[in-house]
């Protein structure tokens, strides 16, 4: 990366020091966690920042935690290396682990953070959908205090979120869920790895002895400036013994939901035609329980 | 703005001074002058400039110099033990995996971290550590045999 | 003739170890005393005048050393067709085209030197597709076409922004349809797609005022012709250029010709003697080195209903991009043979390389045949599934057999075709069902082949050197780009010196020092360089045998080699070292040198109007890949299940190197058949130009592969050897689209066979039925 123009880096030790950088210093500061997105958007998107404020020194803003009531915190330094392997997390919501594998390859994601793939707000993000399925919240800190958003309304658009230049992300906290939720990431593009989703499909629902769904939740990624529930597809499923036909009615109207662009990857009647194929599999696969550990290669072709 | 860091280099201490938007690949190939990690994309997509820093292979063109104080890094150039070479180096040699050889140095860093945490990988789960690295050459077949065999021989070596 | 000792054996390579530690130098890792560092400006026009350029702002920043344009650079270079300047000249014809360049004492001034360069434009109409550039009315993009330096076997055209048009015309087409009981006629489409060798382009030149000479460091895969442009270029005697090659990381036919090299030298003359590095990232790779032709194949046949061919009428629109480069070469060497490798009486090729307002295209591993197979290969199918037949027993009934002549004219011979079609195909179980699908997927088998030729005629010379310690050293122009030539070649010399491999050393490539070879291209360096360096090792053998006699008191004709020595036929206890004849002859300094040179026999040129020739390639090389698919229906995500390539190489001098280029070739294959496209825009800017989202295959998109060699001898070849580094992508995407169509009832006529293409073709279809 070639510059001449100085770039400043700090490296703060505590939240408080980290938040007040960004106030003091005043605009074109970053805060740099794992690097991946910023330091390509330096390179490639001409974003050139006056100084970097970088997270990792401060303690406590990563690991993974179960609480006392059954929720679970993620920190926002985590890796998603870290959330592919985490045992908790595969016993608990082994879809989330899957869409943290989708990032990149083993070298990003010992290196990506969630707080930062988050803030970095991708249309095409894989853990996001995921972690809105799941009716995750994203802890947010400034000098001044902390608030709660939940992450369905974190997102504003491509590269945008509801956070201030100086707020910081700090953890996302999944709640306390049914021992019979279930749920399905499927990332669908060309190839089996290191490709942005063209299509990204969460579903979670609690599913009861007689198949009777509720608490169904369909996040669509990559179809949208930000992620996006599908809303009129999810009521259709609430309360109804999931089916295959059932499935099928439901993906249709969640392709009908969706808002793709057509771009370089993708043609808009294809993401949509795909949406619908997607959301029906992710639908009908999450209600098979995962016996053997699923093939990587077979993930994207599984069908229930 | 050049930063004094201090990094352990392929287990020696190293004291330097760097621009603190120069990316760790650049530090090693133009200031240290170590190229045997290689530039390929420059942006993630390729694998070929894989060190491990803080014993975790990364891509050395998305880090930032800035932020490497403490820090320790090994490249393709630490891999061997002593004069000799690692059995996944030689494992390389023996069966082919390496062509024109750029990708290799990549490939071996990923290979090796593989096997420090998995001793017995299956065909798949090779597959899988070494996706994020491009090979143009090799169609991948004779790297994955490498692979198994440094891995059988490192197995054999325990027992 | 005594046993083969090394040669047919898989030995390991013998440069592999710099590679495994990190000690190999590549042209991009390369550092010289002194150095300063080169960026480019590049065009962000397709096609314009260049009305001003300022490079004041950018001359004045500190750290600079120069800046030229165009002015400073007034040279064009090209290989067919003169046509390309080392700098943008009065007019830019692509987006990407060099148009400026800096030297300075670090790239971070460079890069801001860069930017402030100023250019001013004037937009011309852009031509972004090869059908279109080419239509009556369309403006020239190469205004001076007609004073262009080109070579004399360019055959031009009335209409406009065609760099040559190939003619191939056997019999009457006509008579031919009227004779066939089914015509057939679609029209095929291949994209651009990239190399991308995993090491970017880069260049080092340096210039001393006081010598006059110019050396420049490059991985270059034709160092002796970038030696023969450029002094063409500069009007410079050849003694003062000298090119040194670093390794190459890869180039798969993109780092031959001129590429970096006349940004590099341009700024070299204007930096007082110190060398300039000028490297290319990853993006600037992509957009401004080289692309592989994208091409519209319009493919008519007429056969019997008893399956024999009787006409094929072809054409061939191939896109050049801004500029000739190899383009006339891969027009007529992709034409000729592109309606495949058949027996036709009636067969009409008309072959036309456009220029367009895009980035360069030029020699790709395959050079023509992969698109000419995509279009031909799946037409075979196509006419077998409508006559009821079996896609190999239409190819049986037609293909080329050993002293068959070509409907170009040139009698075959070692003709290994058959025996790989039956040996691909049975390796994916054909005819048999034997996967059972999932459930939403299809299962398919299809296959294809090629025949590919060689550039011909050229040359290959070498040097064989022995040292007193029996050392042998081989001055071989031939570079090592991955194929393994370093471990072949040293194989050659090893076996008619009878010495171990350890004792042969290849000899760094400079062209002070190594003899002329015309390329490493065209996979023809086995061959030729094979050829030229095993009577190099006979020379040298000769003249040690001769000085052997007198000591060991024997006639030449006694004599014999084995195992690092000269030994006495029928007493081989009488032995010396070979070294010590070599220092009984002539002190322990001395050195014996034998030389061998190479040249394919020159036949009859290609015919200008009928494309004929009766030695049209020193060799032919052949190939059957099968392809086994699921495809899920309702995505259209093709997954290849297995997937065979059995090729005919003549003699394999390394198997494992020969399974080393198949397997590599098939992975290339796969990548070209279901994932890369350059998107070039209406505008001409490439739109995807990063791996992100030009899709090389993964370690986990390959399937299991089956690699087979097939030796059928090629008599003029070292040991039987012919070639095998281009046929390994060539049938692939046929082969893949084959075993699509077999899956799904419909064909996809434009590759790549993406998700969204074949999904599609899926749609299109129904949409068809249902009217």
């Amino acid at each position: 990366m070639k510059r001449t123009e100085p770039l400043e880096i700090y490296q703060p030790t505590t939240l408080r020091e980290a938040s007040r950088l960004l106030k003091d210093k005043g605009a074109g500061g970053r805060f740099l966690a794992g690097g991946t997105d910023l330091v390509i958007a330096i390179k490639e998107k001409g974003l050139v920042p006056k100084y970097v404020v970088d997270l990792k020194r401060v303690p406590g803003l990563s690991g993974i935690r179960e609480n006392a009531d059954g929720s679970i915190t993620i920190g926002a330094l985590t890796t998603m290396r870290d959330i592919e392997i985490d045992s908790l997390l595969n016993k608990k919501y082994p879809f989330l682990c899957q869409s943290a594998a989708e990032v990149g390859s083993i070298q990003i994601r010992n290196r990506a953070t969630v707080g930062g793939n988050m803030a970095n707000a991708t249309p095409s993000a894989d853990v996001a959908p995921s972690l809105i399925a799941l009716n995750a919240t994203a802890k947010i800190v400034d000098a001044g205090g902390e608030r709660m958003v939940a992450l369905e309304e974190f997102f504003r658009g491509p590269g945008q979120t509801i956070m201030s230049p100086d707020e910081i992300l700090i953890e996302i906290i999944i709640p306390k869920t049914s021992p019979q939720l279930v749920g399905e990431y499927i990332k669908f593009s060309p190839r089996d790895m290191m490709d942005l989703a063209y299509v990204g499909v969460a579903v979670a629902y609690v599913i009861a002895a007689d198949k009777r769904c509720s608490g169904v939740r369909i996040v669509l990624g990559a179809v949208a400036p930000t992620p996006i529930r599908a809303r009129s597809a999810e009521g259709l499923l609430e309360g109804q013994p999931l089916t295959e036909e059932l499935a099928a009615k439901v993906a249709a109207v969640a392709a009908q939901e969706s808002k793709p662009i057509s771009d370089v990857r993708s043609s808009a009647e294809y993401r949509r035609a795909m949406v619908e194929a997607m959301t029906k599999r992710a639908l009908l696969n999450a209600a098979v329980p995962r016996t053997a550990k699923v093939s990587w290669c077979d993930r994207r072709d599984r069908r229930y | 703005m050049k930063t004094k860091i201090r990094i352990t280099l392929n287990g020696k201490s190293m004291a330097l001074e760097a621009p603190n938007h120069r990316l760790l690949l650049d530090l090693l190939r133009d200031e240290i002058g170590l190229t045997g990690t290689k530039e390929g994309c420059g942006t993630g997509d390729c694998g070929a400039c894989t060190v491990y820093l803080n014993g975790k292979p990364v891509n050395s063109c998305l880090v930032l110099s800035g932020e490497l104080d403490g820090a320790d890094i090994v490249t393709i150039e630490g891999l061997k033990i002593g004069p000799e070479l690692h059995p996944i180096q030689k494992a390389f040699i023996q069966d082919g995996g390496a062509q024109c050889g750029y990708c290799t140095p990549g490939m071996l860093m990923m290979s090796k971290a593989l096997l420090d945490e998995n001793p017995n990988p299956t065909e798949e789960e090779i597959r899988y550590a070494i996706s994020g690295n491009l090979c143009r050459c090799t169609g991948y077949a004779k790297i994955v045999q490498a692979v198994q065999d440094a891995a059988a021989e490192l197995r054999a070596k325990q027992a | 003739m005594a046993e083969l000792t090394v040669i047919g054996k898989s030995v390991t390579r013998v440069d592999v170890n710099e590679k495994v530690t990190g000690g190999a130098v590549y042209g991009y890792d390369l550092v010289l005393p002194n150095m300063v560092y080169g960026k480019t400006l590049f065009s962000p026009k397709a096609h314009a005048r260049i009305k001003k350029i300022n490079t004041e702002k950018a001359k004045r920043l500190p750290g600079i050393v120069a800046v030229v344009t165009g002015e400073d650079a007034p040279w064009t270079h090209g290989e067919s067709i003169k046509d390309k300047p080392f700098l943008a000249q009065g007019k830019v014809r692509y987006i990407g085209e060099p148009v400026a360049a800096v030297a300075a004492e670090d790239e971070d001034i460079a890069q801001a030197a860069v930017k402030l360069i100023e250019v001013e434009y004037e937009d011309l109409p852009v031509y972004t597709e090869p059908e279109e550039a080419c239509k009556p009315g369309c403006v020239a993009i190469h205004e001076d076409f007609a004073n262009y330096r080109k070579v004399n076997f360019i055959v031009g055209s009335h209409l406009p922004n065609i760099a040559e048009h190939f003619k191939l015309r056997t019999g009457d087409v006509e008579v031919g349809f009227k004779q066939s009981d089914l015509v057939v006629d679609e029209r095929y489409f291949v994209p651009i797609i990239q190399h991308a060798a995993m090491e970017p382009h880069s260049a080092h030149a340096q210039f001393d005022k006081e010598s006059g000479r110019l050396t420049i460091w490059v991985a270059n895969d034709a160092p002796f012709r970038a030696l023969h442009e450029i002094t063409e270029a500069l009007n410079m005697p050849k003694e003062k250029v000298r090119f040194i090659n670093p390794l190459q990381g890869g180039g798969f036919g993109s780092k031959g010709g001129l590429k970096v090299e006349p940004i590099a030298v341009a700024l070299a003359f204007h930096t007082n003697g110190r060398p300039v590095r000028v490297k290319f990232n990853r993006e600037e790779t992509f957009i401004s080195t080289l692309t592989r032709h994208e091409a519209v194949v319009y493919c008519k046949s007429g056969v019997k209903k008893d399956g024999t061919l009787m006409a094929r009428e072809m054409t061939i629109y191939w896109g050049a991009g801004a500029y000739a480069e190899k383009s006339p070469t891969v027009c007529i060497r992709g034409s000729l043979p592109a309606p495949g490798p058949y027996r036709i009486p009636h067969v009409k090729v008309d072959g036309f390389a456009v220029y367009t307002n895009k980035p360069v295209a030029g020699s790709y591993r395959g050079y023509g045949i992969p698109q000419g197979t995509w279009a031909c290969e799946q037409q075979m199918d196509e006419i077998a599934k409508r006559l009821g037949m079996d896609p190999v027993e239409i190819r049986m009934k037609n293909i080329f057999v050993e002293g068959d002549t070509s409907y170009w004219g040139e009698q075959l011979h070692a003709v290994g075709l058959k025996e790989t079609l039956v040996k691909a195909t049975e390796a994916i179980d054909w005819g048999k069902a034997t996967t059972a699908p999932k459930p939403g997927t299809k299962i398919g088998k299809g296959f294809a082949c090629i025949q590919k030729p060689t550039r011909s005629p050229t040359t290959s010379n070498a040097g064989v050197l022995v040292n007193a310690k029996g050392e042998v050293t081989v001055l071989a122009g031939t570079v090592e780009i991955g194929q393994g030539c370093n471990t072949i070649l040293s194989q050659v010399a090893a076996e008619e010196l009878k010495v171990p491999m350890e004792k042969v050393f290849m000899h760094p490539l400079d062209t002070d020092v190594i003899p002329f070879d015309a390329s490493t291209t065209s996979s023809r360096s086995t061959y030729h360089m094979g050829n030229a360096v095993r009577r190099a090792a006979i020379h040298a053998r000769r003249q040690i045998a001769e000085a052997a006699g007198p000591i060991l008191e024997a006639n030449v004709q006694d004599l014999d080699f084995g195992d690092g020595k000269v030994l006495l036929k029928d007493q081989p206890q009488m032995a010396l070292p070979i070294g010590e004849v070599v220092k009984r002859k002539l002190g322990i300094n001395g050195i014996v040198r034998g030389d061998g040179s190479y040249t394919y026999e020159i036949g009859k040129d290609l015919d200008l109007e009928t494309g004929h020739s009766d030695h049209a390639s020193a060799f032919y090389m052949y190939a059957t890949q099968a392809a086994e698919v699921a495809v899920d229906e309702e995505s259209g995500r093709v997954r290849l299940l297995r997937m065979s390539a059995a090729h005919d190489v003549g003699k394999a001098i390394n198997p494992l190197n020969c399974v080393a280029q198949i397997e590599g070739g098939l992975a290339m294959g796969i990548g070209s058949a279901l994932h890369e496209e350059m998107v070039v825009d209406k505008t001409g800017k490439v739109r995807n130009p990063s791996f992100l989202d030009y899709h090389l295959v993964t370690s986990l998109d390959v399937p299991p592969m089956i690699p087979i060699i097939v030796e059928c001898p090629e008599p003029e070849g070292p040991y039987g050897a012919k070639g095998l580094g281009e046929p390994g992508l060539a049938p692939t995407p046929a082969a893949i689209g084959n075993a699509v169509a077999d899956a799904l009832g419909v064909r996809v006529y434009d590759l790549p066979l993406k998700p969204e293409n074949v999904y599609w073709a899926v749609q299109n279809k129904k949409k068809k039925d249902a009217a």
